[in-house]
């Protein structure tokens, strides 16, 4: 077994020229950093991620300094003082706001992300160019997963950070937390991937740069929205909320029936189920809900979602036509 | 490497179909080493789809090519490390300098010192001054010579140049028409070249091929053209009687 497995690392290396891959990569993100759009997606995700704290942090501030006055004039007048609120919520529910934003906000900036690597390439023909060279289609595709791992493992990174500041600011923050923290930006850097790969994909695939950016916002649409109200057909308001109601809002079978069959298709609602778990906001009807599948499924529903994109790449890759590179406009 | 009779471009039998329509049928022809090869015809004739099958950039649907040796179809990767290509309208990215440009495609084409390699090319070309400059910047002549740098950067042996003036100015015609002859004598490039300005042809090429409607009509030298059709004034001329005997 070992062997064998040696002999795949020796074969893919041979096919593969790791120096093409990282020239390859090194211009992708000088390319992409000299563009006004790809900047303005990394500040954007950025501050929303500060912004998502903050808000939580605000609101947080506020209660527990209404709380502190109101215990002490209880305290005061001799009446027995509840416990803070807060005392009941867990440490990240002020990362709930940002569940949410990676699935609206960031899958809509992964997917310009995608699109801006491929179409740099694709505009004005400059693939012609690219595939006269010694340089093999992997090459090229190893290349661009190699500058998007980077790209939105940055992005992902300085927004964790910020969420690390922020929840210690608050409170003290446990090793616990910080896991959780880490855990959720992994599960949100491979659900976020699969958006980049589907950006890729239609850019690759795309006659024009219109349809390379208008076909992806559209299964955007589809993946984000449409799935999510069908399989969550029980809970019209979850795509707001990553933490589902404790009582099924409506109990028609037709509903029922949708949603167990839509559900396990989506991806969106995994992602935010399981990154409710992980941060422990989920409430108890997710617990007992029957649908819901247990963690591990969930995390496999999501490697499958970034394996099958990132297939669906390597096969646009392989079947693309550079001669075709002057069409693209 | 050139085939025992000196050939270093082999065609045999090259076709390509788009649906219905033959874009290239039977094409069978053969370049010498350090020869300047014009390849002409008139709009939509195929040149551009048979200098897309030579560069590995499209699959032939049927017959084969060799280029120094190597089969387009089986060693495609090494075809590429042997060529150079300049399509119509010069292709670079913009927000990148002449210089990082030309580094990266030196890179790709695994070159070793890429950036002694890029000044040498660059003042071959006279375009030293450019190398900092982005190549959105520059005028459509200086894109063109910045074009032929990445095309030479990696020394091919045969370089393919797509209407390679189109859209010059006659300064910038001229000049690119000097580069052209001086990479083929002094660096010893073959260079095969797409165009339809028949007087670049009289002043450029040793070898010309006529491509119909997807079809090699004619293939000879220069001097041997001109001298059969002695009774026509100009290529032009030579160039419409050889498609009236091909029935256009």
């Amino acid at each position: 077994m070992r062997t064998l497995w040696r002999k795949y690392i020796f074969q893919l290396r041979g096919k593969m020229e790791i120096e093409y891959i990282r020239e390859s990569s090194k211009k992708d993100i000088m390319l992409l950093l000299r563009d006004y759009t790809v900047i303005v997606i990394l500040v954007v995700f950025i501050a929303m991620s500060i912004a998502s704290c903050y808000i939580g942090w605000s609101a947080q501030h506020i209660v527990n300094g209404v709380y502190s006055e109101t215990a002490k004039q209880l305290a005061l007048e001799n009446k027995p003082v509840p416990p803070s609120p807060f005392s009941i919520v867990p440490q990240l529910a002020l990362l709930k706001n940002m569940i949410i934003y990676v699935v609206l906000i960031g899958s809509l900036l992964a997917i310009i992300l995608g699109h801006a690597l491929i179409s740099n390439d694709r505009k004005n023909g400059i693939s012609k160019v690219l595939f006269s060279k010694p340089f093999s289609r992997t090459d090229y595709l190893a290349g661009k997963l190699v500058t998007a791992s980077v790209l939105i493992s940055i992005i992902l990174l300085l927004s964790m950070i910020a969420n690390i500041i922020f929840v210690s600011l608050l409170s003290r923050i446990t090793l616990q937390s910080i896991i959780s923290i880490v855990i959720f930006y992994i599960i949100s850097f491979f659900f976020l991937s699969g958006f980049i790969f589907i950006g890729m994909y239609f850019s690759i695939r795309a006659d024009n740069s219109t349809q390379a950016i208008l076909l992806p916002i559209i299964i955007w649409i589809v993946i984000i929205f449409v799935i999510p109200e069908l399989g969550s057909a029980l809970y019209p308001t979850s795509s707001l909320n990553p933490v589902l109601p404790d009582t099924n809002i409506l109990g028609s079978p037709i509903l029922v029936t949708i949603h167990s069959v839509i559900y396990p298709f989506s991806v969106s609602e995994q992602y935010k189920a399981l990154s409710a778990t992980n941060l422990g906001i989920s409430s108890g009807a997710q617990a007992t809900n029957t649908s819901e599948y247990p963690p591990l499924i969930q995390i496999l529903i999501i490697i499958m979602w970034m394996v099958v994109t990132v297939a669906g790449a390597y096969i646009a890759t392989k079947r693309f036509d550079p001669s075709l590179g002057e069409q693209y406009e | 490497m050139a085939d025992n009779e000196g050939n270093i471009i082999i065609v045999r039998n090259l076709s390509k179909r788009y649906g219905e329509s033959m874009a290239v049928s039977d094409v069978s022809f053969s370049v010498k080493e350090g020869d300047i090869f014009g390849f002409l015809g008139h709009n939509g004739a195929g040149k551009t789809t048979t200098v897309n099958m030579l560069t590995t950039l499209l699959e032939p649907t049927r017959g084969s090519a060799s280029i120094a040796g190597f089969d387009i179809i089986t060693q495609p990767i090494t075809v590429r490390k042997n060529i150079g290509y300049v399509p119509e309208n010069v292709q670079l990215y913009e927000n990148l300098t002449c210089f990082e440009n030309l580094e990266f495609f030196a890179k790709i084409s695994g070159i070793e010192h890429p950036k002694v390699r890029i000044m040498e090319v660059l003042r071959l070309l006279n375009a030293a001054s450019y190398a900092n400059k982005r190549v959105g910047e520059l005028s459509k002549g200086m894109r063109q010579r910045i074009g032929l740098a990445q095309a030479i950067i990696h020394k091919p042996k045969v370089l393919f140049l797509d209407e390679p003036t189109s859209g010059l100015d006659p300064m910038g015609v001229k000049e690119l028409r000097d580069t052209i002859i001086a990479l083929n004598e002094q660096e010893g490039i073959t260079i095969f070249m797409n165009t339809h300005l028949l007087s670049e042809v009289t002043k450029t090429c040793k070898t010309i091929g006529v491509l119909n409607h997807g079809k090699l009509i004619y293939n000879d030298t220069l001097k041997k053209t001109l001298n059969r059709f002695n009774n026509e004034d100009s290529l032009e001329k030579i160039y419409f009687s050889i498609e009236r005997k091909n029935g256009n």
